[in-house]
Order: structure tokens, then C-alpha cells, then sequence
């Protein structure tokens, strides 16, 4: 292809992605009007903007998404072979189930013991709605009701706005440009499990999910150890950790706010068999009048801090909401053995095997270091592609909001201390029987580049394994 | 809008009149998002880096020299911005990127860079499998047609860095395509 001829696909590539997209054109506008008018420092008003920006987008990609799914099998024809990614993704919205709460995706869902316990301290409430268990994954789903939540004016909660009786509270933002602020809505700062006495880690990626009448808002935060995190000026902070939040309320003082909230955790590092017997905590810690979430100057949540810092008059002790119950433990899960070994360009890699329990595909596979003087640790960029499912590629798995019938935890890579790597993808992937591939496109090394592949493995989920180990 | 009604309207704005942003934005919103979307792959983080390009060139306004074009000067910091998102999205550390551009000897020549491709569905299949880097070298050779030279001014890296980007992304672009079209190999 010629210059013009690339610079022509190039734009029709990019055109077919932001196809009906409305303008952004007010709302550059009045963003630049608030910082141009904005008493406050410079970066208050811009990062304020920026969760609302976000908000705006967020719910562009959602109309976006759709047509790009109804294009998909189109675009997708050029990408020969048994896995089409384009089409896997489009069958995996497609079956997604659209009663469903986004924050839990049907096999959790199905699988999941309602608990129904309730604390209230002060004027809120933590119930504790369903938890869910096997040998990898934990997830506790749970709201948090504050009275006197309210949705505010774009111009944001007022220190006077406070609630009554009690001396500071956070309050979520999503305000500006015709998303209003909450106010008033009490959020958690940490969140702990222990199952039979011992820590659970919080598993993988971080995602506040958060919604607004019709507008999703699906913000990352990238920390995977979660709470707190400082914010720049050293004041309160408030990091999600592996929480999905949606708020729902009114715009009246006094009505309830009320967050959903699903806390995941790293369940495989337990070893244990039969019922769990767990203790799950949450933190409510006020911090004054403060915007949570911090959007950095990518547009992104890193981390949230106070207008101003939280003082003794604003604080009042911790008093975690503390919640015992015993959980069983789903037994279903499934071993693919794959031992694959490919060799591409002299490298050989192999997929050891794939584990399986209803939410979660972990992927084993091994390979051994290039030497390199400037890269000690390459990584995999990959993957992975199945009926009706498709993992994005590598470089965007904590932000994708489309697909995965709610699965917003997406994949994760982890070096194990032997040095091999596990793919952890969380999902609906249980009983998509039938062939998968999973596509390693090259390793990473960081300042020494990319190392090409691509090792493609390729493996089946037969319908006789269902149920058997 | 007419050049006039740009040069009007950046002379609104270096007077503090922010009319002159509106006229701006509905000139260039649909190429700046779609050229970060090019590098980021992201529409939302595309869009948001837009909206802040925008809100940034407002700001800096009294810095652009109104004798030249605005289009060039804004969209290659939008170009920039949406490089900055992609590569903090992948995480990719580059610090010993330009050691490596010296010791690579490779004069690319620009139009064989997507000569792999003969098809436009074969560049958008490509495209996917670059790294932000390599994407942002490509817009900017190719969408944007910013020389070399402009390419390592712009994205403030050593000649040698972008000829490196635009090797590694002719190189995988050649890989990747047959790749996709024949079995693999097993050992």
C-alpha cells in the first residue's frame, strides 16, 4: 500500500470506532470556562472534571460498543483461523443476560449463598447481601446505605452540606456537566477477609463501578493492595480495592444513598476444603468534605484526596463493620492438561495446564528469560479467545467496560516465585465448552523492547470433564 | 470554517474570549479523537484526551505562534497525550529505549512500513498488535505526515528512538500478518 492508502485505512479504522459519537463540545467548553473562572488550585477543577468526563465517555463507549459489536463480524473477516476475536467478543455480549446486575455476572450469581446481615453505626448501614466461594475466588457483594446521601449541584458538596450528626463524611463525585455530585454517601476505606483465621489477599485489579440513572461510570484505580493511598498533598485518600461500586439514591437531604459494593479476594493461596468460615470487615472512615476520586492527568483514577485534610473534629474512630458467617466452598472445578510446548523464533513456551472453576480460567505456562542485559524480567502479552469469549489483548485489561457480561475484574498476569507465569482471566468461562487458543504475541522487556512471537496454544473443554477434577 | 474564521477565532482566544474554542472544537474534535483513538485503541481514554488537549491548548494559547497552522501544533500534542495514556495503560517502562535505538543500524523507508499490508482490514488487524509507541510512530508518519526529524522534535525522543519505533513496528507488522493466516508450528 502506498502513503495515501495507509493514511486512508488508517482513518477509516479510527472512524469506524467513533462512529456516531456526539460531540464533546459543551463539555470542552465548560471545562475550559471552570478553569478558567475556578477559585480553587489549578488541578482541583480539572480532576473534578475529569470523573465527569469520564462519565460522559464512559456512556459514549456503551453506544459506541454496540455499533462496533454489530460491525464486528465485518471488521473481524480480515483475521483468518478457528478464533475470531472480533466474533468471540460480539457472541460474548450477546449472551450476556441483560436483567442482570452488571456487578455480578450470572455463574456468581447462581452459585452465590445469600447472607442478608445487616450492622448499622450511626446513620449507616452495611448489609451484607450474598458471598460467593470455590478454591480460587471469594466474593462478598454488599451495600452501604448512608442517610442524607443526596445528589448536589455540579458545583459540588459545600462544607455546610455535612451530614447532621455526624462530623465529616465522604462523598462520591461524579458531578459536572450534568452529572450531579452525591453527597453525603458514606464509602468504604478498607475492606478485610479472613477465612478460617487467615488473611484473604484482595484479588487482582481495582474498579469502582459506579452508576447514575442511565450512565455507567467504570473507573480503574491500579494499586492492587488497595487502601488507603495518600493523596498528593498527604491528605485522606480513599482507594477502591477491588470493590465495584453503584449508587443509587435521591436528590433530596435525607433520602438514602445506597452503594453496591462486590469485594473480591485470592482465594487459592487458602487450601482449604468444605465450608469456610469467614469474618469480613469494612471500614467507614469520614474525611470531611472531599471528592474520593481523583482522576490523574491521564483522566484516570489513581486515587482520590480531600479538598482538605480531615481533622480531629472531623474524625471519629474507626468502627469497622465486622460480619461473621460460614460460606460453602463450590466444589466444581477442572484441570485441562495441556503440556504444550511451542518453539517461535528460538524461543520454546509451554502451557502446563488450565485450571477451571466457575468464574475464574488460570492459565499455567512457562518459559525460560531471554538473556538480555537490559530486561531481567520479560513478560507475555497475550490473549485469550473462546466460545463467545474473548479477553482484550493485553495492554487495556483494567478499563475495558464492554462485554464480559460484567466482568470487569478481566485478566491479570502473575510471575510465580518458580518463575513461571499464571493468566488469570475472571469471567463466565466455566461452561463455554468447545476450543479455546491463547495467543501470546510476544514477551515484554520492558527497556530491551519486545520479544516476537507469536505461540499460539490452542485446547478444548470437552463437555465429559464438566463436574470432574 | 474558513482559515479567516480559525485565525479569528485564535485571536478570541489569545484575548481571553473563549468563543474562539467553540470554533476550534468543531473543526478538529472528530480528527484529534480519532488520532488518539489510532494510539490509544481506547475511545474513552481517546476522548478524554481530547477534551484535555483542548482545555490545554486554551490555556497555552498565548504561547502558539499565530503565524502557523493550529492544526499540527495541537494535534501532534494530542498525538503526544494519548501516547502518554497508552503507555501508562500498558505499563511499559521504555527508559532503555534510546540505548537501544543507537545500536540499531536500520534506515526504515517510510512507505515500506506497512508494506507487509496489503489490505486495509490486513493494517487495521496490524494495528491491533502494536504497542502504543509503534502506533503513535505510525500516526504521526502516516496520519499526520510528520517527517522523522518533526516525529523525534515532537515526541522529544533521539532520531534514533523513532527510527527504532517505526523498525520494531514495520518488523511486527511482518510478523503478525502471516502469523494470522497459517498454522502454527508445534514443537
Amino acid at each position: 500500500m502506498n502513503k495515501q492508502e495507509i493514511k486512508s485505512a488508517l482513518d477509516e479504522y479510527a472512524l469506524r470506532a467513533t462512529l456516531d459519537r456526539p460531540s464533546l463540545g459543551q463539555t470542552i467548553t465548560a471545562a475550559a470556562e471552570l478553569q478558567r473562572s475556578a477559585p480553587q488550585p489549578r488541578n482541583h477543577p480539572r480532576r473534578t472534571l475529569r470523573l465527569t468526563q469520564l462519565a460522559t465517555i464512559s456512556a459514549l463507549v456503551l453506544v459506541v460498543s454496540f455499533v462496533s459489536y454489530a460491525l464486528a463480524p465485518i471488521v473481524g473477516r480480515g483475521l483468518a483461523g478457528d478464533f475470531n476475536r472480533q466474533e468471540a467478543i460480539a457472541t460474548a455480549t450477546a449472551v450476556a443476560d441483560p436483567e442482570l446486575n452488571p456487578l455480578l455476572w450470572l455463574p456468581l450469581v447462581k452459585r452465590a449463598q445469600s447472607l442478608n446481615l445487616s450492622q448499622t453505626v450511626a446513620s449507616d448501614t452495611i448489609t451484607l447481601k450474598r458471598v460467593y466461594a470455590d478454591s480460587n475466588l471469594i466474593a462478598v457483594h454488599y451495600t452501604i446505605q448512608s442517610l442524607g446521601a443526596h445528589v448536589d449541584a455540579i458545583s459540588g458538596c459545600a462544607n455546610s452540606q455535612e451530614v447532621p450528626g455526624s462530623a465529616g463524611r465522604g462523598f462520591v463525585a461524579t458531578g459536572g456537566y450534568g452529572f450531579s455530585l452525591i453527597c453525603g454517601q458514606a464509602i468504604p476505606t478498607e475492606v478485610r477477609l479472613y477465612a478460617n483465621d487467615k488473611q484473604v489477599p484482595a484479588f487482582t485489579g481495582n474498579t469502582l463501578f459506579m452508576d447514575k440513572s442511565s450512565i455507567v461510570i467504570s473507573l480503574a484505580t491500579p494499586s492492587s493492595s488497595g487502601y488507603p493511598v495518600q493523596g498528593d498533598d498527604g491528605s485522606y485518600a480513599f482507594a477502591g480495592s477491588d470493590l465495584l461500586y453503584r449508587w443509587q439514591g435521591g436528590d433530596k437531604q435525607g433520602e438514602r444513598g445506597l452503594i453496591e459494593a462486590v469485594s473480591y479476594f485470592d482465594a487459592s493461596s487458602l487450601h482449604e476444603s468444605g465450608p469456610l468460615n469467614l469474618r469480613f470487615s469494612v471500614d467507614l472512615q469520614p474525611g470531611g468534605d472531599r471528592t474520593p476520586m481523583h482522576m490523574d492527568e491521564l483522566g484516570y483514577v489513581r486515587h482520590s484526596y480531600s479538598y482538605r485534610t480531615a481533622t480531629a473534629g472531623d474524625s471519629r474512630p474507626n468502627e469497622p463493620f465486622q460480619y461473621s458467617f460460614t460460606a460453602p466452598q463450590v466444589a466444581e472445578q477442572r484441570t485441562i492438561t495441556a503440556q504444550q510446548t511451542l518453539k517461535v523464533n528460538g524461543l520454546s513456551m509451554t502451557l502446563d495446564d488450565v485450571q477451571l472453576t466457575p468464574v475464574q480460567m488460570r492459565l499455567h505456562l512457562r518459559f525460560s528469560q531471554p538473556v538480555a542485559a537490559s530486561a531481567s524480567n520479560w513478560r507475555p502479552f497475550a490473549d485469550l479467545v473462546g466460545p463467545g469469549f474473548a479477553t482484550e489483548n493485553g495492554y487495556s485489561n483494567e478499563y475495558s467496560l464492554t462485554g464480559r457480561q460484567g466482568n470487569l475484574l478481566a485478566e491479570r498476569w502473575e510471575r510465580q516465585a518458580d518463575g513461571s507465569w499464571l493468566y488469570i482471566v475472571t469471567g463466565n468461562v466455566y461452561e463455554r465448552l468447545g476450543d479455546w487458543a491463547l495467543t501470546v504475541y510476544h514477551l515484554q522487556g520492558g527497556g530491551a523492547g519486545d520479544l516476537p512471537g507469536p505461540w499460539i496454544f490452542k485446547f478444548n473443554l470437552p463437555a465429559a470433564a464438566l463436574s470432574s477434577k | 470554517m474558513s482559515g479567516t474564521d480559525e485565525q479569528a477565532a485564535i485571536a478570541q482566544l489569545k484575548r481571553g474570549e473563549i468563543g474562539g474554542l467553540s470554533l476550534l472544537v468543531v473543526r478538529y474534535e472528530g480528527q484529534a479523537v480519532r488520532a488518539a483513538y489510532l494510539v490509544c485503541h481506547d475511545l474513552a481514554v481517546a476522548e478524554d484526551v481530547v477534551q484535555d488537549a483542548f482545555v490545554r491548548a486554551y490555556e497555552k494559547i498565548g504561547q502558539f505562534d499565530q503565524s502557523r497552522p493550529f492544526a499540527p501544533w495541537f494535534l501532534r500534542s494530542v498525538v503526544n497525550a494519548a501516547l502518554r495514556a497508552a503507555t501508562r495503560q500498558s505499563r511499559q517502562v521504555d527508559d532503555a529505549e534510546d540505548r537501544l535505538a543507537a545500536s540499531i543500524s536500520h534506515d526504515p523507508q517510510p512507505d515500506d512500513l506497512l508494506a507487509a499490508a496489503a489490505t486495509k482490514e490486513a493494517v487495521w488487524a496490524a494495528l491491533d498488535h502494536l504497542s502504543p509507541q509503534q502506533r503513535a510512530a505510525i500516526v504521526l508518519r502516516y496520519y499526520l505526515d510528520l517527517s522523522e526529524a518533526e516525529m523525534a522534535a515532537q515526541l522529544a525522543v533521539p532520531p534514533g528512538t523513532v527510527k527504532r519505533r517505526l523498525h520494531d513496528a514495520r518488523l511486527r507488522l511482518r510478523q503478525l500478518l502471516p502469523a494470522w493466516l497459517q498454522p502454527t508450528t508445534k514443537e
